[in-house]
């Protein structure tokens, strides 16, 4: 009876281990947020764990400077357009954003100059992130770890000194 | 051989301009601040002098944000955010300016001067901040706060970046680029006296400059012949005064004597176009 227990809570432990962790609901879905730029930003620094439709939103500001997308589908389907996300992914709006996952868009929309590897795989996010802690938009970081929102402001204010230093054409 | 030598010598020593001691304009009075009498204190503010982008600010408590612009007046307490590719530049009481630049939030707590001491304080609670502090001649007491470290500022400057993922980054200050913002809203600033058919542009902001762009043309080129785009002044369109008087000065100035030297030999004719080749 007791082993029997002990594989229960085994399997358990693994079933939530093995689980998509998320991030609770997307800031961008309140509308105070979703009109006002500064506010989102601003309400991201308490965000212990980014969600990948804020994420994407505030991507797109990075990519963009602005982000007139009104939900996570149309979000998603610009990602798939402009080549960010691959075809067959289905990411959750909820789920929680790593650091590989930001990287693997960032280094999509910014033309930073990537190595052999990542030229043969360009959506890998272990190359993403190496790329982009090669250039020193990011220490060294595991790709699989979740972002915060403070990390995830601190990263765009870096792209905005990497563009302002390569041309603002970049 | 060692004759022409010498002689090329002494063209050179006689062509060469006599070497000047360099002139070094005076250096410009180091800014004073008189110090109050012990124990009175007086409540300084901060000026926005520049923003580029997307910037607010709110006063202490719970006002709603409000779009930044130039010279609006900070009291303390304030908070500001920026927007990326933004920044916000601000004099902060008597000796300091602030550069706020891109996804940055801070609060100005405390701008004081207490008798004989300047007190601010800048709290960074994320982002880029250029610190540019003057010596003034009495005490200066600046602290920066960041969520990690308080730093102090003594009669110079740092740049301070405070972020999520590699904490407290301290840089020198880029005096270059807060000295130009300076410089672009003391410009700004001055004022400009019209009277009679005087007028001023965004582009020559000056009555005098707009005036002499408006009556003496560029100089002609001697690349440029006379015929070179001349149409027949019947057959065009009546001008309004100031043109048609720009236009004869340029014909003035095409007739001169100074037109027609030939860009080959120096020499020429006066009123004959120049030869070109």
């Amino acid at each position: 009876m007791r082993s029997e227990a002990l594989l229960l809570a085994l399997a358990c432990t693994l079933l939530a281990a093995c689980a998509t962790p998320t991030a609770g609901p997307p800031l961008i879905e309140r509308t105070e947020y979703a009109h006002d730029e500064l506010a989102f930003w601003q309400a991201l620094e308490a965000q212990p764990r980014l969600s990948k439709d804020d994420a994407l939103h505030a991507l797109f500001l990075m990519a963009d400077g602005s982000a007139a997308y009104a939900s996570w589908a149309a979000r998603l389907s610009e990602a798939r357009r402009r080549g960010w996300i691959a075809e067959d992914a289905r990411p959750e709006a909820d789920e929680a954003a790593t650091i590989g996952w930001v990287s693997s868009v960032v280094a999509a929309f910014l033309p930073i100059e990537r190595g052999v590897t990542a030229r043969l795989a360009p959506r890998s996010e272990r190359y993403a992130t190496r790329d982009l802690v090669f250039v020193g938009l990011l220490p060294d970081r595991s790709p699989s770890q979740p972002l915060r929102g403070l990390e995830l402001l601190e990263l765009a204010g870096r792209v905005d000194d990497w563009r302002a230093a390569h041309g603002a054409g970049s | 051989m060692s004759a022409l030598l010498a002689g090329s010598i002494a063209w050179l020593a006689a062509a060469l301009p006599v070497a000047q001691a360099p002139q070094v304009p005076p250096a410009a009075p180091a800014p004073v601040v008189a110090p109050l009498p012990a124990g009175k204190q007086e409540t300084l503010q901060a000026l926005v002098i520049g923003v580029e982008g997307r910037c607010e600010w709110k006063p202490a408590g719970a006002a709603p944000w409000k779009v930044a612009a130039v010279n609006d007046l900070l009291d303390p307490g304030c908070e500001i955010r920026t927007g990326l590719r933004s920044t916000l530049t601000l004099r902060v009481g008597k000796n300091a300016t602030l550069l706020v630049d891109r996804s940055s939030r801070i609060e100005l707590p405390l701008i004081v001067q207490d008798g004989a001491v300047l007190r601010t304080r800048a709290a960074v609670y994320r982002g880029k901040c250029d610190f540019k502090v003057e010596a003034v001649g009495i005490t200066s007491d600046f602290q920066v706060l960041t969520p990690s470290a308080t730093l102090a500022v003594r009669g110079t400057g740092f740049s301070v970046a405070w972020g999520g993922l590699t904490g407290l980054e301290v840089r020198g200050v880029d005096t270059n680029r807060i000295d130009a913002i300076e410089l672009r809203w003391r410009a700004s600033q001055k004022s400009v006296f019209l009277s009679g058919d005087a007028f001023a542009t965004s582009q020559f902001e000056e009555p005098w400059v707009a005036a002499l762009w408006n009556t003496v043309f560029p100089p002609p080129s001697p690349d440029r012949r006379l015929d070179d785009g001349i149409v027949d002044p019947t057959k065009r369109p009546p001008t309004p005064p100031v043109e048609r008087d720009a236009q004869q000065q340029q014909q003035t100035n095409q007739g001169g004597s100074g037109f027609a030297v030939d860009v080959n030999t120096g020499r020429g004719k006066p009123g004959v176009p120049p030869k070109h080749q």
